[in-house]
This record gives structure tokens, C-alpha cells and sequence, in this order.
């Protein structure tokens, strides 16, 4: 909550021998730590050097951030207007599903992901297909180089195969969603879908580089889960109830947009400071799949093998 | 009293090539250039490698380091069973006891099906503990490396007694950060077809370049960040057919193309480089030989290049060139940015925006008391001007300095000390009241936290320039490198200054928290006088630049495309008229101060939380003539700065009658 209302980052600390939970239970995330900088290869101070938090998606959607707000029909309305405003404003993406677009929404669309067939979607940042409606959908995806882009929403599974036939069928981007029926943690699933597309060949290059990697789930609490997804191969992720927390009980639509606008930059602010102490000035291109740049603690060696991330000490 | 000296230091870095029509480079040079640098390696590691069209070499040397030549029959049976030939030309050192040996094999056959023999050696029989390791391949190109000093490892190769020439040498010598270091496969230099690599600096992208590279048939890595940068260069030439301009940009990813690039060039994002790096290469296609040389978006590792009549040189530092040539034009390469040479086409791409800087004078040497420092370590040039000043002296004239360390550390008010050549890092720091002078250019991290006294430097000075200065003068006639006066700052009577008669690069005035800096550009006219991200994160003090410095350049920014964006998020909400929106969106220069004017309160409340927490003040800049209380601020020092190197009046005046952008940290 002081994330959305500051617009500054907090400083939590720098490192700490003790793992962090919530309510739930330790995660696969809290298990994993970043190596950050050291002598040879000096922290960056993000309020006085740039550091670059920008990302791609698909080769043509340009994010100030590797944020999205994703479940927005979960979200009472006026946090969702307020998330179809701050996305543009932000310039992120917020996932609208088959919620319609209001008239006065419609200058936002190149900032808003749509499911397939929904008015206006040609208009969009992109059109989600939802893999659970794949065989009634037609899609072509052949060679776009311009307008939405064709994304395909699948659940967390741990089956590698799932995400690279998705990717044969020429989609943009995977959107792997843990709240969509995800039967396998979000972490293990990013991996395993980035590994299986660096894996697979077209034309002798990897699939990977030509597909983005979107990692949807409730359970991000912060700029910490978004960094650590994206060393799991992550190029954006989705946030829902942490701005619904966020946002508490805002109930004025400018000062709702104020509020997510503050949470957006704040995250923004303290994935820089992530990175930066990382010795990162470019996340896109330097965090995305860069297991080197973190160790974890306390995994059984199945799902460190899964994430192929090296024990902390290695 | 005893100074510690911290003997730890970066690795050191090395490329010369010659130009058309002139003779080769003998290895004997490239040996002495990199033995100038003997501090900055270590016993773990150094290295060789050249670069050669001579007619009659078309058969590529595929090298070998193996732990027993038991191996070797493994290497030409998996040569044979992909159908290639390879010619057993015997071992450069034997295998002995745990020492490895280097194998030579001769191929003739293409680039493409070398490469994946060499990945299955390597990944196949080489993958265990690297007892075979290929470490080149080239036809143009032939490594030698190992574990020791330059000198050791050029003699067990026999290099010394040999002095093979060739037309391009690479030299390295190494401080281990990312590998033991005592296995000669981590040393550099690193080779991929025909590049040749030395790096100094520890990147953090090296686990996404690795990915990129695992996924393009890059089966086995040694693991240390260097070997990635070798095959990088490989893959981006050699299949993605991009040119050695093109590659560069790519690994160098300066922040000015930083989303170009990512956009055109998103299948290859993998490549880009980040963290610290300087990389010295090396490249034939057969029909010309290159010299690249690439350092990082924040230049947190040094990199200097040169040129004279007959060759080009890429150094870790100027004393470098300066062991073999005293003529040489030598200029820094800018952060971010690349150096490109050809022997044919001599310099490509300068690295700089412009090499230009004052005009050299040849000052003879004065008389007094000398001190030659030729063949004196830097401890034991120290040990003699302590002495010189123990037995009374007061005015010292050191010959032949180059690149000697700690010149002139902590010496008191009264003392004289005047310096002929190439000042080494780290001189007249904590400066106590010393007079110090020098004729010639000095490397990086002059009057680092000086208390009092003056620096006068009659030529170049690299980067960190007056890190937290704190009292005194540092004149510079010519061009300051990245981050001049970072931390200088101002208490009680004690107000530091800083005048530079050129330019200065990147960060200049970081965290910059009292004295005055003056940035002249009296010596080209035509480029700009600063680079990007002046006065970032300033808290006190002044800093006069002479001329007009783009908003865009003072602080650091969102993304211009990140405010137009949330501009327009205020017109689709009825809360900016689209006239205000567009008159923006042409401005050139989107700055806060713009934005107020411009806008409603609540508009510009809401915009201004994109510029800048709490934690960063505003900057108040201005541009404008000299008034009074400038002149009462700086012309006293300005008319020492003129006297000292004898410029002409003529000039004064015309700093003078010109405008200034004056930056300072915002009252409000």
C-alpha cells in the first residue's frame, strides 16, 4: 500500500541469511536469491546512472516495464478502470479477458490485451487466445510484423511439449497463467518452457528468440517475484492481487489511477535497484533466462534441476 | 613513512596492428607494450595471439590443449569420422606430469564443419574436467597462452627467441575474478574461427550469452565471461553475416541505441553485453586484418587507443603505447562506443566523437634536480623522490615516466615536482600542498581526494578526474575522461577547482557535492563539450560549461517515449488539450522545467513522478554570459589557467564574451 501511494521504492534491506514467507509457506520464489555485484563487477546506483527496465514482447510491443495486470475481471470495477488507464499511462499492458471495452477505454487499446473475437481487438496491444478455446479459434499468425500480436494463454504445466507446439502455431507470445487451471508452480513452468523453446530449432535458431515469455500469477508480491521470474525466462509479468491489496479501498477513479500509476512506478523503481545491485543495466536483454545471476537455498534437487539454478555457494 | 601500496589490480589489455605498406609487428613488441603493465596481471594466466594473410598460411592451425597425448588419436579419429582431414603437425609443448600440452593439427577444410567437429571434441571427449580442449582454429589466426607472466608463457612457446612478426598482436595479462586461473584454458586471449579476443572485466549478461550461444551450437564453454565475448564475434560475422560495425554496436548496446536495437535486432537481444568490460579484438576475413576495440555503456574498465605512421594500438593504458611509441596520437575511447582499424583502411571508427584535443608542445626538460625513471618500478620511483625530499629538495624533475603509479602521493606544501612523459594512475593523490606538473598526458584517477595544492597537466587526462577533490587546483589543458570530478566536494575555507581546457566524457560531476569545475572546450569547436549525464545525482557546487549542453544530457531521464506516452494518457482523459500535447511532443528538449510551465498543476504533479524520487534533487540549470559573481567565483582561476599554458589573451577574451550553461543543485 505505500508502494501505490509514495511512488518511491522501499528499501527493504540488502541480503539476509533467512528466508521469507508469507501466510502460505515458503514459495519455490523465496527459495531463490540473487547473487548481486561484487568487487569486480560494482552495484549500480539506479537514481544517478540509467538503468534500462524497458522490455520487447514479441518484436514489436515496446513496455516501459515487464509489468502486466493481468485478471482484471477479478477486480472491482473501479481498480480495473483505473488498471486500463495506468497501463497506458505507464505504458505496461493490462489483460482485460472478455470484459468489454468502454467508449471512453478505447484510446487506451494499445495498451490492453483482449481474448480473441472481443470488439475492438484489432485495435489492441494484443489478442489472447485462451488455449482451453484453441480449436474453435483461427488464428493467422503468419508473418506479422505489424498490429496486435497473437498471444496464446495456457496453465502452468510441467510439460515442456504444451508450450512448444503453442509456439509452432506461430503466436507472438505464451502466456503461462498459474490461475488458469496451472497444475505445476508458476517458476517450474517458465523455466521449463524456456528451456524447451531455447531447445527447440527453426531454421537453426532457437524458437525462444523469436517467442516471448509472459508469466501470469497471483501469487507475485512485488518487484523481487517479477526479477526472479524473469531470471526463470520470464520477458513480463502479470500482477492481479497485489494491486487489488494495493489499491485497498480506493473508490474515486482519478485518484485509483493515481494510486496504480504510484504501485507501477514504485515496482519499476525497485526492479532498478534489483538490477542494479546485480551490476544489470539492461534487464531485457541481461536478466531474461540468466539463471547465473541468482542461487537458490533449500530445493530439493528435482526442482533445482527443473529451474537449473545452482545451489546457493556454487 | 610507508605508503601501502595495493598491488592488486585489473587485468591488462593489448592490440597493435600495423597499417598498409608498413612493416609487420614483431612479437618482441607487443611483449615489451603488455610487460609495461606487469602490476596489472598475476601469475595466473597470459597470453598471445597474431593475426596474419601472409600467402602460404590458407591451412587453419587447430590448437590443442590436451593432458596426455593419449588424445590426440581421439582428435583426428573424430576429424575423420565427420569426413574432414586433419594433419598431425605435432605438439608447441609437450604434456607433462599435470601440465597440459599444446597440439598443432592442420585442416583444410570449411569454417562451418571445423566448427562443429571442434564442439564435439570439446563437449564429448574434452567434457570431463577439460582434459582436451580446441582453443583455436583460424586460418589467419595462432594463439598462444598459458599460466604465468607474459615473459614465461612467450618463453615456453619460444616466443622471445623466435619474434615471429605478424600484422596484428594481441597481448593479455591476467587477474583471475571468474575461473582458479591455473589451468592455461581460462586464459585469454579467447579464439572463435578466425577472432581473437582479451578482455578485462566481468560481465552480467555472461549467463544470457551463454544461453544465446548454447541454443546457436555452442556446445561447451570453459566457463569464465571472456570466452563468450570470442564467440559472440564469431556467430554475429560468420552466420548472421552482420558487419564488425554492426556486431559491435550489438555487444556494446549504448544507451542511445539501447531500444533501436532491441527492437531491429530482437532474435539476437542475447547477445548484447552488460557490466564491466574493455575487449580487445582481433579479426581477418582473409583479405584485411581488424583491430576492435569495445568498452562498456559505463566504461568501468579503461581502454585507450592510438595511432602513428605505422600502426594502431589498443591498450588498457598509455603507457602501453607509449613503450613503443612516442609520436602517437592517443585519445580514449567514449563508454559505450568502439574503436574500429583496419590494416588497410587504417581508422574505421574513431570511438570517440572527436580525438581532437590541444595542441602538444615539446617542453624541454628543465634544469634542476633529475630523477630518471626509466627502468624504475613505480616503488622504487616513489622510494626516490621520498628520498630526494627526506635530503632537502624541494623542486624535482622526473625523466622518462611511464605510467608509473602514485607520482607525487601525499606530498606537502613547498614541494615541486615536475614530470616528463606518461603519467601512471593514481597521481597527487591526497595531495597535501604540492606543486605538480606534468608534460605529457596522465592516465586515470588524477588528485584523487587532494587536499591542497595543483595539478597543471599540459596534455590529456583519462577518466575519474579529481575523485572526491577536496581542496586545491586541478588545471587540464586538453580532454578529461568519464566521471571528472565525482564526489569532489567543498568544507570549511577549502573550495577545490577543476578547469579543463578540452572536453570531458560521460558522469562528469556525479554525485558532485561542492567545488567548481570548468569545462572550456577551447580545442574543437564542432563537438560537444561534455557527454551524457552531467551532474548526476548533484548536491552542491558549480559546474560552468562553455556553451549551449542539451537538457537531455544534464541528469539522468525516463525515457522521452515514457513521458509523451503519459502525456497522452492525459489528453484521452480530458485532462491536457491536445494543442499543449503536440507543441510537446515537438520539443527536443521534454524537461521538468518545461512541463510546469506548460501545464496544470495537477497535470504536472502527475508527470512529475516519472523524472524523480525522493531521493535525487533537482538541478537548476542555466544558460547565460558570465556575471559578475561568476567572474568573482572563477576568473582569478580562469587568468592562472590561460598564464600557466600560455594561451593566447585572444582566447580569454572569447571565453569571455561567451555563454555559459551553468548547473548547479536547485535551492528549491
Amino acid at each position: 500500500m505505500e508502494l501505490a501511494r509514495s511512488s518511491d521504492a522501499l528499501v527493504t534491506g540488502m541480503g539476509s541469511g533467512k528466508l521469507f514467507g508469507n501466510a502460505s509457506g515458503v514459495t519455490i520464489l523465496d527459495r531463490i536469491v540473487c547473487d548481486g555485484a561484487q568487487v569486480t563487477r560494482p552495484s549500480i546506483d539506479p537514481y544517478r546512472e540509467p538503468i534500462e527496465t524497458g522490455v520487447c514482447i514479441g518484436g514489436r510491443l515496446r513496455l516501459s516495464a515487464p509489468f502486466a495486470v493481468s485478471e482484471l475481471w477479478k477486480m472491482k470495477t473501479v481498480i480495473k478502470r483505473a488498471a486500463v488507464v495506468a497501463a497506458f499511462s505507464m505504458n505496461i499492458v493490462a489483460y482485460l479477458g472478455k470484459d468489454e471495452v468502454t467508449d471512453a477505454e478505447r484510446p487506451f487499446l494499445p495498451n490492453l490485451l483482449l481474448d480473441y473475437g472481443q470488439q475492438f481487438s484489432e485495435h489492441a496491444a494484443g489478442i489472447v487466445v485462451n488455449s482451453k478455446e484453441r480449436n474453435s479459434v483461427r488464428v493467422d499468425t503468419d508473418s506479422k510484423t505489424q498490429g496486435p500480436l497473437f498471444l496464446i494463454r495456457m496453465p502452468s504445466v510441467d510439460d515442456p511439449t504444451a508450450y512448444v507446439s503453442s509456439a509452432l502455431m506461430g503466436f507472438d507470445a505464451i502466456i503461462i497463467d498459474e490461475d488458469y487451471d496451472g497444475l505445476t508452480d508458476i517458476e517450474i513452468a517458465v523455466s521449463e518452457a524456456d528451456t524447451a523453446l531455447r531447445k527447440y530449432k527453426l531454421n537453426g535458431r532457437p524458437l525462444r528468440d523469436r517467442v516471448s515469455i509472459m508469466a501470469f500469477s497471483s501469487r507475485i508480491r512485488g518487484a523481487d517475484d517479477v526479477f526472479k521470474l524473469m531470471g526463470l525466462g520470464a520477458d513480463c509479468v502479470g500482477l492481479s492481487q497485489a494491486a487489488t491489496i494495493a489499491l485497498g479501498n480506493v473508490s474515486d477513479l482519478n485518484e485509483a489511477v493515481f494510486c496504480f500509476e504510484n504501485l507501477i512506478l514504485s515496482l519499476q523503481r525497485e526492479l532498478k535497484l534489483l538490477a542494479g545491485a546485480a551490476g544489470v543495466s539492461n534487464i531485457f536483454t541481461t536478466v531474461v533466462g540468466n539463471r547465473e545471476l541468482f542461487r537458490c537455498i533449500g530445493l530439493e534437487k528435482r526442482i533445482m534441476q527443473k529451474l537449473r539454478i545452482k545451489p546457493g555457494g556454487a | 613513512m610507508e605508503y601501502p601500496f595495493i598491488e592488486k589490480s585489473g587485468c591488462g589489455i593489448l592490440g597493435i596492428l600495423r597499417k598498409h605498406g608498413c612493416p609487420k609487428v614483431k612479437f618482441e613488441l607487443a611483449l615489451r607494450s603488455i610487460e609495461a603493465v606487469r602490476y596489472r596481471g598475476s601469475k595466473l594466466g597470459a597470453g598471445f595471439a597474431k593475426i596474419f594473410i601472409d600467402i602460404g598460411t590458407s591451412k587453419r592451425r587447430v590448437k590443442v590443449f590436451v593432458k596426455s597425448a593419449d588424445f590426440i588419436v581421439d582428435i583426428i579419429r573424430t576429424f575423420k569420422a565427420h569426413g574432414l582431414e586433419i594433419m598431425d603437425a605435432g605438439f608447441e609443448i609437450a604434456p607433462s606430469g599435470d601440465d597440459y600440452g599444446s597440439w598443432v593439427g592442420l585442416s583444410d577444410n570449411d569454417e562451418a564443419k571445423v566448427f562443429n567437429v571442434i564442439q564435439n571434441i570439446n563437449s564429448v571427449i574434452g567434457h570431463h574436467d577439460y582434459k582436451v580442449r580446441v582453443y583455436s582454429w583460424g586460418r589467419y589466426v595462432d594463439v598462444f597462452k598459458g599460466v604465468g607472466y607474459p615473459t614465461d608463457v612467450a618463453e615456453t612457446f619460444g616466443l622471445i627467441e623466435k619474434n615471429p612478426e605478424a600484422d596484428l598482436w594481441l597481448a593479455h595479462t591476467r587477474q583471475p575474478t571468474n575461473s582458479p586461473g591455473r589451468y592455461p584454458i581460462w586464459s585469454h586471449p579467447f579464439s572463435a574461427g578466425e577472432w581473437a579476443i582479451v578482455h578485462n572485466g566481468d560481465i552480467s549478461s555472461f549467463g544470457a550469452n551463454v544461453m544465446f550461444l548454447s541454443g546457436r551450437g555452442y556446445r561447451s564453454f570453459v566457463g569464465t565471461d571472456s570466452e563468450v565475448i570470442a564467440f559472440l564475434l564469431d556467430y554475429l560475422t560468420r552466420v548472421e553475416k552482420l558487419s564488425i560495425e554492426e556486431a559491435a554496436t550489438l555487444l556494446c548496446n549504448p544507451f542511445s541505441l539501447s531500444w533501436r536495437l532491441q527492437k531491429e535486432r530482437f532474435e539476437l537481444r542475447g547477445a548484447c553485453l552488460d557490466g564491466p568490460f574493455s575487449v580487445v579484438a582481433g579479426y581477418s576475413d582473409g583479405d584485411d586484418v581488424y583491430l576492435l576495440a569495445m568498452t562498456d555503456r559505463s566504461k568501468l574498465r579503461p581502454l585507450v587507443v592510438g595511432e602513428d605512421e605505422e600502426m594502431l594500438y589498443a591498450a588498457s593504458e598509455e603507457a602501453q603505447i607509449r613503450a613503443l611509441s612516442e609520436r602517437a596520437r592517443v585519445w580514449s575511447v567514449e563508454p559505450g562506443s568502439y574503436f574500429l582499424a583496419s590494416m588497410k583502411k587504417g581508422v574505421i571508427v574513431s570511438g570517440r566523437r572527436s580525438t581532437k584535443t590541444c595542441p602538444s608542445l615539446h617542453i624541454p626538460l628543465a634544469t634542476g634536480y633529475v630523477i630518471d625513471a626509466k627502468s624504475l618500478g613505480h616503488r622504487e620511483l616513489y622510494k626516490r623522490v621520498r628520498d630526494a625530499i627526506m635530503a632537502g629538495k624541494r623542486d624535482l624533475l622526473l625523466k622518462n615516466v611511464l605510467g608509473h603509479r602514485y607520482i607525487g602521493m601525499a606530498l606537502h606544501e613547498g614541494v615541486r615536482l615536475r614530470v616528463y612523459g606518461t603519467a601512471g594512475n593514481c597521481l597527487a593523490n591526497l595531495n597535501e600542498g604540492a606543486r605538480i606538473e606534468v608534460y605529457g598526458n596522465a592516465q586515470d584517477d588524477v588528485g584523487d581526494t587532494m587536499q591542497k595544492g595543483s595539478v597543471i597537466i599540459h596534455g590529456d587526462a583519462r577518466d575519474v578526474v579529481g575523485q572526491a577533490l577536496q581542496g586545491g587546483e586541478i588545471f587540464i589543458k586538453g580532454n578529461v575522461g568519464n566521471r571528472c570530478a565525482i564526489q569532489m566536494r567543498e568544507y570549511l575555507d577549502r573550495k577545490p577547482y577543476i578547469i579543463v581546457g578540452g572536453t570531458a566524457d560521460n558522469y562528469l560531476g556525479e554525485y558532485m557535492a561542492g567545488g567548481v569545475v570548468v569545462i572550456l572546450g577551447l580545442w574543437d569547436k564542432d563537438s560537444s563539450p561534455v557527454g551524457d549525464f552531467v551532474a548526476s545525482g548533484m548536491v552542491g557546487g558549480r559546474i560552468y560549461i562553455r556553451g549551449r549542453v542539451s537538457r537531455n544530457k544534464i541528469g539522468v531521464h525516463p525515457p522521452r517515449q515514457d513521458v509523451l506516452q503519459y502525456l497522452k494518457s492525459l489528453v484521452y482523459r480530458g485532462l491536457l488539450d491536445l494543442k499543449v500535447y503536440e507543441e510537446l511532443s515537438k520539443e527536443e528538449e521534454l524537461t521538468l522545467e518545461l512541463l510546469e510551465e506548460r501545464l496544470n498543476e495537477s497535470s504536472f504533479v502527475a508527470v512529475k513522478r516519472l523524472f524523480h524520487g525522493k531521493h535525487v534533487l533537482p538541478l537548476n540549470v542555466e544558460y547565460r554570459k558570465l556575471n559578475d559573481e561568476d567572474i568573482m567565483l572563477i576568473g582569478h582561476k580562469l587568468s592562472a589557467f590561460f598564464t600557466e599554458f600560455m594561451i593566447g589573451r585572444d582566447l580569454l577574451e572569447e571565453v569571455y564574451a561567451s555563454n555559459f550553461t551553468i548547473i548547479c543543485p536547485s535551492s528549491k
